[in-house]
């Protein structure tokens, strides 16, 4: 209850949000002599519905450890001695992670809301090898590809500067597993208007840090 | 424009270089495996040389050449009608207590003399270890020990040696010769009713310790994975404190 609560004000204040940065109009009067009186109406640009394209790389996140490093903070040895010698002619390479890679898509459908989809792809590289010989032995390697369903909230809105905050529910395989995520852009950052860039910090499987490169453009095309 | 796109490339530069190793890398050890199957001979091989260690002061005792004092812990003889015993109460050694039967003798009519060994982790004195011998024989004994340590886990070893020893009293210096000794590792860990692997090893030639240490000796050793169905054999050669492998294909 104490959670719907929450998300229901969440919710009021981006509505009222979105009220204030909708169209709005502003009337100012000049006076010039004493029989000309101008009256003066700006009117604001009206907001167009944008499609959103966005590629970028993610650093680790909390999720990378556990579906990249096979749930081990660090290596531990078998305490079974048939275990200890089994493995002692091998060794492993350091386990590198590669990086979580996105491409997404958005629907901008009003100055402070879009939704859409991302994908994101994880690796992290490792090889076991022969201790007596040096040859690799096998692949040690492991993947992970998540769908997320998105939304972003806009809260800072100018054609070529936007300030954002984004989640997202993710459905994540490590190819072995089907699993249950999440993620969230807490501070977001674009800069440009057509082709722009992105930089933001957040949890969940796109990383902690992110950044890339994205191009939008209008819905609805403009008539002549 | 180019401000927005420079700061785009110092943050995903910043990422890059954050990819990060999950954890270290492990190192080739060609010998890892060999050293790991000495590591466990060896651990059976210094429990009975400290056994060997109290029970050559036992006997010295016995024999009147030495008195129990607070080094090797607490020791008490105790007259009984039919058994004469002397009680080491003593942890030094790794086992809590080892007790000395004589079978009726008295220490200086000669006979056979029994040691039993009991570990710290069973409150039972059972007959986990004995040592056969004379009195009289003031430098040469049989140790046989068999472990089953069933209060935590399921393994057993049972060795057998025949140990002579010398006592430099000026420099304070017992020196241990194991002259022959053979030993079976069984572990039961995964299933108690089957084993998990087994190693047997016997000496090639006698091992010899001063003070703590392994001097010098060489032991053959037969690892058999149950488990894995492989075999691995080793000969182990310690020359001056200096150990060396020669696989035994």
């Amino acid at each position: 209850m104490r959670n719907f609560k929450s998300i229901a004000l969440l919710l009021a204040v981006l509505f009222v949000a979105q009220g204030a940065l909708a169209q709005t109009k502003t009337k100012s009067v000049e006076i010039t002599d004493t029989e000309t009186i101008t009256t003066i109406i700006k009117r604001t640009p009206h907001f167009s519905p944008k499609h959103d394209i966005r590629i970028g790389i993610g650093s680790v996140s909390l999720p990378s450890y556990f579906l990249l490093d096979n749930g081990n903070w660090g290596y531990v040895d078998s305490y079974l001695f048939d275990d200890q010698m089994a493995n002692a002619d091998y060794y492993n390479t350091a386990r590198r992670f590669i990086g979580n890679y996105t491409l997404s898509y958005t629907y901008h459908d009003r100055s402070w809301l879009q939704y859409g989809a991302t994908v994101a792809f994880g690796a992290s590289t490792c090889t076991r090898k022969s201790s007596l010989t040096g040859e690799k032995v096998e692949n040690l390697n492991y993947y992970s590809l998540s769908l997320m369903p998105t939304v972003r909230f806009n809260w800072f809105y100018r054609e070529s500067v936007q300030l954002y905050s984004s989640v997202a529910v993710a459905f994540v395989t490590d190819f072995e597993g089907l699993y249950l995520w999440g993620d969230a852009t807490i501070l977001g950052c674009s800069f440009g208007r057509k082709v722009f860039g992105f930089a933001e910090f957040g949890v969940g499987m796109s990383g902690w840090a992110r950044a890339g490169l994205g191009y939008r453009f209008n819905a609805v095309k403009k008539q002549k | 424009m180019r401000r927005y796109f420079s700061i785009l490339a110092v943050a995903m530069a910043t990422i890059f270089l954050c990819s990060c190793e999950f954890s270290s890398a492990e190192i080739p050890d060609p010998q890892r495996a060999n050293k790991l199957l000495w590591g466990r001979v060896s651990e059976g091989l210094q429990s009975e040389y400290r056994h060997a260690q109290v029970i050559a002061h036992l006997n010295d005792i016995m024999l009147g050449k030495a008195q129990c004092n607070a080094t090797y812990g607490k020791c008490e003889v105790i007259h009984n009608d039919s058994i004469y015993t002397l009680d080491y109460h003593g942890s030094k050694y790794g086992a809590e207590t080892y007790r000395v039967v004589t079978n009726g003798k008295q220490l200086d009519e000669g006979g056979e003399w029994m040691v039993y060994v009991k570990y710290g982790s069973c409150m039972q004195l059972v007959n986990i270890g004995t040592v056969s011998g004379s009195v009289g024989e003031n430098s040469k004994f049989t140790l046989t020990t068999y472990n089953t340590d069933w209060c935590r886990y399921d393994y057993s070893v049972s060795q057998e040696s025949v140990i002579e020893y010398s006592v430099n009293e000026i420099e304070e210096v017992l020196t241990l010769t194991m002259v022959s000794a053979t030993g079976l590792n069984t572990d039961y860990l995964r299933d108690p009713s089957s084993a998990d692997y087994t190693i047997d090893y016997t000496l090639l030639s006698p091992l010899v310790f001063k003070g703590d240490e392994l001097i010098s000796g060489k032991v053959d050793i037969i690892y058999r994975s149950i488990l894995e169905q492989t075999k691995r054999t080793l000969v182990v050669e310690v020359a001056n404190k200096i150990v060396t492998f020669a696989e035994n294909n």
